[in-house]
């Protein structure tokens, strides 16, 4: 038996499935969390059950992609049985599309979910009366609690009824029948207050709305760096100790795990505490509601840059790891600011580019040290918004058009938020890691062979060959070298110029150090978010990514060390 | 400002109440407004107005709706007392 669950975004679909099925899928509190259909099987008294939960959407009109996946399906692959899911405390809205699935004539059963939530706001729906007039079973469930599951499981096995009520084909008769349906089985009591108003007026304030999202942002990166700094640190000894004892012992296969595969995947999976606990900050965001709240206010500042307050989110994603942020980007509507979002992202500084920082500011700026990193981070972010404002006006014109539904606040279910940061750090993981492993063979053959002095190998020659394009600014072969290295993984300039042993503070002055943080701010995109990037738009816009990107980073390094030099 | 007059949902200020009465626009922007529930007749309330995307609550849901989709309700400002 094959059952499609369909309904508005945000109703609890996939809650229900996984109550249903014991899986593990992803919930948000986010409009758009669902965004391909996904199965999930089980045996119900004995019998074999596919489940399939389809896009949140609001119609079948198919004018959008949603829309257009969840109708293809229910008219190509014809389930045996629909799970309409609707919010109870929003009746009315839901109906319409309620009375959009009776046109397929596939037998029903209409699940009322989050009556749990209307009964908090004073909403009651009478299932019976509303059964009748639908001509098909009603189910009131609560999915988070479980509440109604065993009800729900018998009417599935009695297979739900093809929907009686006669309504028009067009939309207006539609929402009209709507009206009248709930006039007749939804009965509204004296309200209680409702937290979600409370919330809304503090964190939705005129004059405390970007302060509070301010301090939030500060407090998700103060978690995702302060207290992930231990397990990192961890992280990183466990591997160099591995690495060195493995490289000690004699012969080239011991060479190439220890120096090669162990340091270079190392060098990666030490950001893996970051960029976990950046994800369970997200993840939090997210399921509390508050991430739709950031949309309405950064609106305006984003609009000024000619993006939406939809890229807000992808933004800020970006500062933890720019291969999430650029699938982030799903969510936005508009196809020409998802691309103009997800172009400017890698000028958004991602974590891998902090060490880069860290190395140099520590030698040239001893005192000022915080305070040059916090500048560079402010300088991807202008870069980032003035590029944005170029794409809109030159390559990517038009208005942008979009409508979200601002979500209750909840309270996040700790095995919610663990599902969704597990399934996206795994990402991370299999898509750096698979590169990444690769890529440390490569720099440990380039840098070993013919001749295991730097020096003398083909890394050190392509350095030396490539520096008379960055003499202009007075880089020595080894950073031009860390420059093309880092392309791999921006972590990997820090890890060039170590296992050079570059006398950075030698052969460096200041402003050309100042020249080379900001060409590594700038210059590429590295290899992990090209490999998105080119999955999520195309190679065209990938190869423009590359070619914008190294001319920005070019004239700024340029411009930069010229500057500081005359200061 | 005439009150009997039509007006596009961004010339509403925070807290002003207004009927929806006409959407204009495509076949695409109508039906997806239409099926939010975004319909004529409906009173809806401007809970944030402040130069970028605009804060509606409607049916008792809450969007966020942009400012060029926005220009695209038309509604009749209720008086207020
Ligand atoms: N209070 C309450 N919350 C629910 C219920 N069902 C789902 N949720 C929450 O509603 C949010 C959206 O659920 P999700 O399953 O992702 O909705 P989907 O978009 O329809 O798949 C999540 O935060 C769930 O934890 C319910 O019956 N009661
Ligand atoms: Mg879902």
């Amino acid at each position: 038996m094959k059952i499609a669950m369909v309904g508005n975004p945000n109703v609890g679909k996939t809650a229900l499935l996984n109550v249903l099925t014991g899986g593990n899928f992803e919930v948000g509190n986010f409009p758009g969390t669902t965004v391909e259909k996904k199965e999930g099987k089980t045996k119900i008294d004995g019998k074999d059950v596919i489940f399939v939960d389809l896009p949140g959407i609001y119609s079948l009109e198919a004018y959008s992609l949603d829309e257009k996946v969840a109708k293809d399906f229910l008219t190509n692959e014809r389930p045996d049985l629909i799970l309409n899911v609707v919010n109870a405390s929003n009746l009315e809205r839901n109906l319409y599309l309620t009375l959009q699935l009776v046109d397929f004539k596939i037998p029903m059963i209409l699940v009322l979910n989050m009556v749990d939530e209307a009964e908090k706001k004073g909403i009651k729906v009478d299932a019976e009366k509303l059964s009748k007039i639908l001509g098909v079973p009603v189910v009131k469930t609560v999915a988070v609690k479980g509440i109604g599951i065993d009800e729900l499981k018998r009417e599935i096995l009695k297979g739900g009824s093809v929907p009686k009520i006669e309504v028009g084909g067009d939309l207006r008769s539609k929402l009209e029948t709507a009206e009248k349906i709930v006039k007749e089985v939804v009965k509204i009591e004296k309200k209680r207050v409702d937290l979600t108003e409370v919330f809304d007026e503090v964190f939705m304030d005129r004059h405390l709305g970007i302060p509070i999202f301010i301090a939030f942002m500060w407090m998700m990166f103060t978690f995702t760096y302060t207290v992930a700094t231990p397990l990192t640190n961890l992280i990183a000894s466990v591997f160099s100790i591995l690495s060195e004892r493995i490289s000690s012992m004699n012969g080239i296969l011991f060479s190439l795990i220890g120096k090669g595969i162990i340091k270079g995947v190392g060098s990666v999976l030490v950001f893996l505490p970051n960029i976990a606990f950046l994800f369970i900050a997200l993840a939090l965001l997210e399921l509390s509601g508050y991430m739709s709240r950031a949309v309405y206010l950064m609106d305006g500042i984003m609009t000024t840059f000619g993006l939406t307050g939809r890229s807000v989110i992808p933004l800020i994603i970006g500062f933890g790891c720019n291969v999430p942020a650029v699938m982030a980007t799903r969510t936005i509507e508009d196809d020409k600011v998802r691309i103009a979002t997800i172009l400017v992202n890698p000028f958004i500084s991602c974590s891998a580019r902090l060490p880069i920082y860290v190395l140099f500011a520590g030698i040239f700026f001893p005192t000022l040290g915080s305070a040059v990193i916090m500048g560079l981070y402010a300088f991807g972010v202008i870069v980032a918004l003035i590029s944005a404002l170029i794409f809109r006006k030159v390559l990517l014109r038009g208005e942008a058009e979009y409508i979200i539904e601002l979500p209750p606040y909840r309270i996040p279910n700790p095995r919610d938020v663990w599902i969704l940061t597990w399934n996206r750090t795994k990402h991370f993981l299999q898509k750096a890691g698979t590169v990444i492993l690769a890529m440390s063979i490569v720099i440990w053959f380039l840098t070993n062979f013919p001749n295991p002095s730097i020096d003398k190998s083909y890394a050190g020659m392509l350095g030396r060959l490539l520096q008379p394009l960055f003499a202009p600014m007075g880089w020595d072969w080894q950073f031009v070298l860390a420059i093309l290295m880092g392309f791999v993984a921006k972590e990997v300039v820090v890890e060039t110029l170590g296992i050079l042993n570059t006398p950075i503070a030698k052969i460096m002055t200041m402003p050309q150090a100042l020249a080379f943080m900001v060409f590594s701010l700038l210059y590429m995109p590295c290899l992990a978010t090209l490999a998105t990037i080119k999955a999520e738009t195309g190679w065209k816009w990938t190869i423009f990514a590359v070619i914008y990107s190294f001319a920005v980073a070019y004239a700024v390094a340029l411009t930069v060390g010229v500057v500081a030099r005359l200061i | 400002m005439n009150l009997n007059s039509k007006i596009p949902l961004t010339m509403l200020k925070e807290g002003d109440e207004g009927i929806v009465i006409d959407i204009i626009g495509g076949r695409g922007a109508v039906s997806k407004l239409l099926a939010l529930g975004i319909v004529p007749g409906k009173k809806v309330k401007v809970l944030g107005n402040r130069g970028g995307a605009i804060l509606i609550s409607i049916n008792g849901s809450k969007f966020v709706i942009g400012r060029g989709l926005a220009m695209k309700v038309i509604v009749h400002a209720e008086q207020k007392n």
